[in-house]
């Protein structure tokens, strides 16, 4: 599987936090030929799991969430311009002059009120203009509770970098594909889960229970994280095209330490590219996972990404590809 | 008085051991040094907590809750820089004002002493009274750079450098006895309690993450164990002058018990009682909506727990230099031995004998 051309078409799937329904059947149709069974659950998670031989082996849960940021329409003008509310962790200076898409693939833009200084950005100083005429027009094209996202895509630049959204997280999707089509025609020794989580971007509530119902006893997630690579970034030992990056904390979670060496041990053996993660902001599914139901050992592959939430975020590839061979070495050692 | 003494050292034995918060597991050695034989078995699970379990012997008896957090606040190294200076992030909620120029010890490969840089106040402009945060400073160990590559990886837990010394009228002035004075004196206690006097199987949950989670390793523990009834034990803010004391708990006039919406209302009233027939020095304090310690997650846990919240009075809390009063301790594992071995909290809390009905 070429991770490239697949962040292409998930990448051009819209699907905000709680509204995922055409991302989980892309997912469905991508992943379904690897595995044994798919499920969704009651919350809308995508479950896919590759059995194990033995009836009691261990269970991984492998964790990727398949939602993205966006808006939802809460009120349209007598001029036909659409007020929106942020789902999840919204910049507004990023946002606005974007183009946005709605769920009905309808076309806008995203702008701020006339004269409005970027200190003074506020979402109710911004609406959507989808080109309507008038209210009445506008109603034709979109309701209420209709969610409008940043008009996402993925696009190469120079050497393994591509840059677009979302890749948080559908680069953390593409992973865990490409992963399932390596293991597809492997006999391993425990239960693998796939999963696709709903609503991380809205405080990681999908995996809670999806961890619940499947009790794992080791779980990893995989998610886009910070780096200290571009100018005026905070400090932070992490940066593009440097290797997968394994998680010790961020501000949701503190990895299981055995979980963590394992990881850099397989890195040195297999000579696959790695940097130990430590990010000051910003939490992930891999807490919801840890601490479920009687907990997990959990642990964390992260995509280093700049510009995370913009519509130009930024990953290298091969960071992405070191997390398939490093999770797949991970996997394979689960006894 | 050697009661007392006793008590100092078990709670200067398990404070010594380093537990920074999510690296709980690297203790499992010591606390099975210091309590086998003392418990019937020792457990750990996939979180970092660690289970101390003393049975009573009767078929069907309740199961009985006891936790207290073994985790404590700390640092992480988060980069090693030239000069062998190294970058750190806190790791619970660190008072910025203790941390300059404190003693640490890094955890990596090997074990390193190292101090916090400050900058000295000749070299500090009169407006810059801010105190810089932990993320800010640099811990200097008299490594090279490429040295420290070697022997400490990122992420390596830091920890105050432990010193413990006693004050006068029965105090003790250390590191860490949030909260591991409170586990030491309630595993003391437990140890101490013939088999035949329990009034139920009794675990001693000495719980991961709380200062870093607002679960708590202490949910996920308490979902495995599914007790009948729960006791939490934290420290508690002492009273210091300039603090109202409508904030505070008075230091050395015993523990604390708290009135809350996250505590069993029933189970709470029975501790006073406990308190009251046996003289056990005590404060009713409210903590309206939560307790801020893990009762308020383990009560919400499975099909909820009961619980009861109890406190030691602590000074300087999440400092090198936390203050608690021995008398206090005292209070405080009387209260622990009673509570185990109260028949009637058993026999109204027992949800197990209820069921088959």
């Amino acid at each position: 599987m070429n991770l490239y051309t697949t962040l292409q078409k998930l990448c051009t799937c819209p699907s905000v936090s709680g509204r995922e329904e055409s991302i989980r059947e892309l997912l469905r149709e991508l992943i379904s030929s690897f595995v044994d069974e798919v499920s969704v659950d009651n919350l809308g998670n995508l479950i896919a799991r590759k059995k194990a031989k033995n009836a009691k082996a261990k269970k991984v849960m492998l964790c990727a969430h398949m939602d993205e940021i966006g808006f939802l329409v809460t009120f349209i003008e007598d001029n036909g311009m659409i007020r929106v509310a942020p789902v999840g962790g919204i910049s507004l200076s990023a946002a606005a002059y974007s183009e946005v898409v709605s769920e009905k693939r309808v076309a806008g833009v995203i702008v701020p009120e006339s004269k409005t200084k970027p200190k003074e950005y506020a979402i109710d100083k911004f609406y959507v203009d989808i080109g309507a005429k008038d209210r009445k027009s506008a109603e034709r094209k979109v309701s209420i509770g209709d969610f409008f996202v940043v008009r996402g895509g993925v696009r190469r630049l120079a050497g393994n970098r591509i840059c677009g959204r979302p890749l948080d997280d559908r680069i953390g999707c593409a992973i865990l594909l490409s992963l399932a089509e390596r293991l597809a025609s492997v006999e391993t020794a425990c239960d693998i889960y796939y999963v696709f989580s709903v609503q991380e971007e809205v405080g990681c509530r999908g995996a809670l229970p999806a961890a619940f119902g499947i009790s794992p006893d080791v779980s990893l997630c995989f998610d886009v994280t910070g780096t200290g690579d571009t100018p005026g970034a905070d400090p932070m030992a992490c940066a593009l095209g440097k290797g997968a990056a394994v998680k010790i904390k961020d501000s949701s979670v503190i990895c299981h330490e055995e979980v963590v060496a394992t990881l850099c041990s397989l890195a040195e053996t297999h000579k696959i590219p790695y940097q130990r993660e430590i990010l000051l902001y910003g939490g992930t599914d891999t807490a919801p996972m840890q601490l479920s139901g009687s907990g997990s050992r959990a642990g964390a592959l992260s995509i280093p990404c700049r510009y995370i939430h913009s519509a130009v975020e930024t990953c290298d590839l091969g960071d992405a590809e070191a997390c398939v061979s490093l999770a797949e070495q991970f996997v394979l050692t689960l006894k | 008085m050697d009661q007392m003494k006793n008590l100092a050292r078990e709670i200067v034995a398990l404070c010594s051991v380093p537990s920074v918060s999510g690296f709980e597991g690297r203790s499992t050695k010591e606390i099975q040094r210091l309590y086998e034989g003392r418990f019937d078995r020792i457990e750990t699970d996939a979180v970092g907590n660690h289970f101390l379990w003393k049975t009573c012997g009767r078929e069907g008896a309740p199961r009985i809750l006891v936790d207290a957090h073994f985790d404590e606040i700390g640092m992480l190294v988060r980069e090693i820089l030239e000069g062998g200076f190294v970058r750190l992030v806190s790791v619970g909620g660190l008072s910025p004002s203790v941390l300059q120029a404190a003693d640490v010890i890094l955890y990596g490969k090997e074990v390193l002493r190292g101090v916090i840089v400050s900058t000295p106040p000749h070299l500090r402009s009169a407006e810059d009274d801010r105190l810089p945060d932990c993320e800010e400073l640099l811990v200097d160990t008299g490594f090279s750079k490429d040295e420290l590559e070697k022997i400490l990886p990122l992420g390596s837990p830091v920890g105050f450098a432990p010193d413990y010394r006693e004050l006068l009228g029965g105090r003790l002035a250390g590191k860490s006895f949030d909260n591991k004075a409170c586990a030491a004196i309630a595993a003391s206690a437990i140890a101490g309690v013939p088999r035949e006097a329990l009034a139920g199987d009794v675990v001693l949950m000495l719980s991961s993450f709380e200062e870093t989670s607002r679960l708590g390793g202490a949910s996920a523990g308490a979902f495995g164990l599914s007790p009948d009834y729960a006791m939490v034990i934290d420290v508690n803010l002492a009273t210091v002058p300039d603090v109202p004391k409508s904030e505070t708990v008075p230091l050395g006039e015993g523990i604390s018990l708290s009135v809350s919406a996250a505590t069993d209302r029933a189970l709470t009233l029975a501790s006073q009682k406990i308190c009251k027939e046996k003289n056990i020095a005590h404060t009713m304090i409210a903590a309206p909506s939560s307790t801020g310690t893990n009762a308020t997650a383990v009560q919400l846990v499975g099909g909820g727990i009961p619980t009861v919240d109890v406190g030691l009075p602590l000074r300087n809390m999440h400092t090198y230099n936390e203050v608690i009063d021995l008398a206090d301790a005292e209070a405080l594992a009387s209260f622990v031995e009673a509570f185990v071995c109260d028949g009637e909290i058993a026999k109204n809390f027992c949800v197990r004998e209820e069921l088959p009905k």
